[in-house]
């Protein structure tokens, strides 16, 4: 009786790990369904991140890359975050997107930080990196660093918390200029039949109209007022991703929890922008 | 040997709990949350009952990621979904409890229409009727609010007033077509609103509503002062405030572009979950200070103007690369070699670049829990001895 109290206790216990372990050993040898990359380039340079910023940042892009990968336990997860020791490169991006398009069928995506556009008629975005200043080469450019590495077409849902990445979309025919393909809503997804607040289509890129909110902002017009930050929004859109909720949903939900009313009619539409299917969810 | 047993079986728990990334909410804080969905379900959506099937789809706790000293110590919203299923409608119903009230439902149509529990002769009707059988799920008369939906389209926009009582009506056409209409009634004391109910309608059916009134109540509802004066407070903790920077240099001394500012009362939650008057002082600076700071937003108690926040205020862009990348169109451009991409593989192991490997995780858990089991049996062997 003692043995076997013994004996089924250490069964449950192994037999728990191993079932919680083997959908996360994976065989690499076959292509992972689900891959995510989240990055927090954390510009320090330039003076772009205050110190504080720089704290929340970080602490909410690796929850982030938690509920991502509680949610697929996939081998294929990165989270990257840069600091001025260690810095995140433009060829991190490429890298980073490279990987997963190789090994895995369908590509989960987000970045925090800064945008600026560059280019002909300035219609190009270059996402800015950890040593990132006007002078060097240290920004993850529409053309250059993304879109040779996003054609696969896999990169499904895709969220730039970056100053002005919805813009330059829809894009026309020939989807080019001198500078080569433009707009961070193409460059990412190769997909040019993306509706704005869409509900149907094969990915979802959210993206901000013009200035994104820094994480340490507090959410104007709040209600009631409890100090709620643009970190707080962020942690909680993935919280309820990782849930099941879909982008549509959870961008409903977090309305009524900080405007008490529907999306539409919150201070963020049109500002945070849904190009392509707002009904797919962590599960495409 | 009891002793052992425990150990084991703590182990277990602990090992499943850890091993599926959850945490266990006390299955009563799971029943009474579930419960005032479902009854809300039952008595106030404007469902025809009998066409839908209901499936539980899950409970959560939102906990929140501790990055502000101002986040609430004992909040944690509780949610709850459903799924309403018929053979020609699918809805998704979902409930947030707030301070053990539930104060949040939205419904989002997965499938087909909305099936309702009558036809109604417009949207008038429509909101009527949903305050009526609120108001008898809570109890509570709302019959001020009715009365201001009376004689009133509410297909147009418009702000209707009576005693202190106001109602915000709000129509929007959005893409794919959907028609919105947003009804907020709001209480006005001393020159602060306070939310008595928000309730939407997508296409003319039931969308969704929100009540903090009873998660939320209203505490001391002084305004003693004025917003000149809470202005002038917050001009005055600006002289004194800085923040750091990451080389560790302090930011301070900062200049507003003082016609661009802001001030309005807004409930705020103290002491938990009491509501009490407060103001939202919005400083525009003349200039983007380091760290992308275009403002200062200083919250100030309306009854004693004591400052209790100042939220530094920032974008995510750079206004000098952006007129810089304006004034020369064109940049040259670089392609990476495949080798240079290559080459950056390893980068990605290094400490701040995580891949999540919850292979190796979960082998390493697996070898260090087995010679736990087998040194917790050799000990238990041995004092069985």
């Amino acid at each position: 009786m003692k043995l076997k109290a013994k004996a089924i206790g250490a069964i449950l216990l192994l037999s728990i790990l191993v079932v919680s372990a083997v959908p996360a050993i994976g065989i690499n040898s076959v292509k992972a369904d689900y891959g995510s990359a989240t990055f927090c380039p954390n510009n320090s340079v330039e003076g772009l991140d205050t110190d504080n910023e720089l704290y929340v940042s970080t602490v909410i892009t690796s929850e982030i890359a938690y509920y991502i990968y509680s949610y697929y336990g996939s081998y294929y997860n990165y989270f990257f975050y840069g600091t001025e020791q260690s810095p995140i490169y433009p060829s991190d991006y490429s890298w980073a997107l490279n990987t997963l398009q190789d090994n895995c069928d369908k590509i989960t995506f987000f970045s925090k930080g800064h945008c600026t556009p560059w280019g002909y008629a300035s219609q190009h975005y270059q996402l800015l990196c950890t040593l990132s200043d006007e002078n060097n080469d240290h920004q993850a450019k529409d053309a250059i660093h993304i879109f040779p590495y996003t054609d696969e077409f896999e990169c499904r849902l895709t969220f730039l918390w970056h100053c002005a990445t919805a813009r330059s979309y829809p894009i026309p025919p020939p989807y080019y200029d001198p500078d080569g393909p433009y707009g961070m809503p193409f460059c990412f997804t190769h997909n040019v039949g993306m509706t704005k607040y869409g509900t149907s289509g094969w990915a979802v890129f959210l993206g901000w109209n013009w200035q994104s909110p820094q994480f340490e902002s507090e959410i104007p017009y709040q209600y009631p007022d409890y100090n709620w930050t643009f970190g707080h929004f962020a942690y909680f859109y993935y919280q309820l991703m990782a849930y099941g909720y879909s982008v549509n949903g959870a961008l409903e939900e977090l309305s009524w929890f900080f405007y008490n009313t529907d999306f539409q009619n919150c201070p963020l539409y049109n500002s945070l922008i849904v190009w392509g299917n707002g009904n797919m969810n962590l599960g495409y | 040997m009891k002793q052992s047993k425990k150990i084991l079986m703590f182990l277990a728990l602990a090992t499943m709990i850890t091993s599926l990334g959850l945490t266990s909410p006390a299955q009563s804080s799971v029943t009474t949350a579930q419960d005032q969905a479902l009854s809300f379900i039952e008595e106030v959506l404007p469902i025809d009952r009998s066409q839908y099937n209901l499936t539980f789809n899950g409970y959560f706790v939102s906990d929140l990621p501790g990055i502000a000293i101002s986040e609430p110590k004992d909040y944690a919203p509780e949610r709850v979904i459903y799924t309403l299923t018929s053979d020609e409608s699918e809805l998704r119903a979902s409930f947030t409890i707030e301070n053990n009230i539930l104060t949040t439902c939205q419904v989002s149509i997965q499938k087909g229409s909305f099936i309702s529990d009558r036809s109604y002769t417009n949207l008038n009707d429509v909101a009527k009727s949903f305050l009526e059988k609120y108001q008898a799920y809570t109890g509570t008369s709302m019959v001020n609010m009715i009365n201001l939906l009376s004689n009133v389209d509410v297909a147009k926009d418009q702000t209707i007033e009576k005693d202190n009582l106001k109602l915000n009506i709000t129509n929007g056409e959005f893409p794919n077509e959907h028609k919105t209409t947003s009804l907020m009634w709001w209480r006005s004391i001393n020159g602060c609103e306070y939310l008595e109910l928000s309730v939407s309608f997508r296409d003319g059916a039931f969308a969704g509503f929100k009540d903090t009134r009873e998660a939320f109540p209203v505490g001391d509802t002084t305004v003693n002062v004025s917003k000149d004066k809470a202005i002038a407070i917050a001009m005055k903790y600006i002289e004194a405030y800085s923040y750091a920077m990451p080389d560790g240099s302090k930011v301070s001394g900062f200049n507003v572009t003082e016609d661009r500012t802001t001030a309005y009362l807004v409930p705020s939650v103290r002491e938990s979950n009491i509501l009490y008057p407060a103001w939202k002082v919005m400083l525009y600076l003349n200039q983007t200070y380091p760290g992308s700071v275009y403002g200062l937003l200083v919250s100030i108690w309306a009854n004693s103007g004591e400052v209790f926040g100042c939220n530094n205020q920032a974008a995510g862009g750079s206004s000098d690369l952006i007129s810089e990348s304006n004034s020369s169109p064109a940049s040259p451009t670089i392609s990476p070699s495949p080798s240079s991409i290559e080459n950056k593989a390893p980068a990605s192991m290094e400490n701040n670049k995580v891949p999540i490997d919850l292979g190796i995780v979960a082998v390493i858990a697996v070898v260090v829990t087995a010679i736990a089991v087998a040194t917790i049996t050799l000990v238990v062997k041995k004092r069985s001895k």
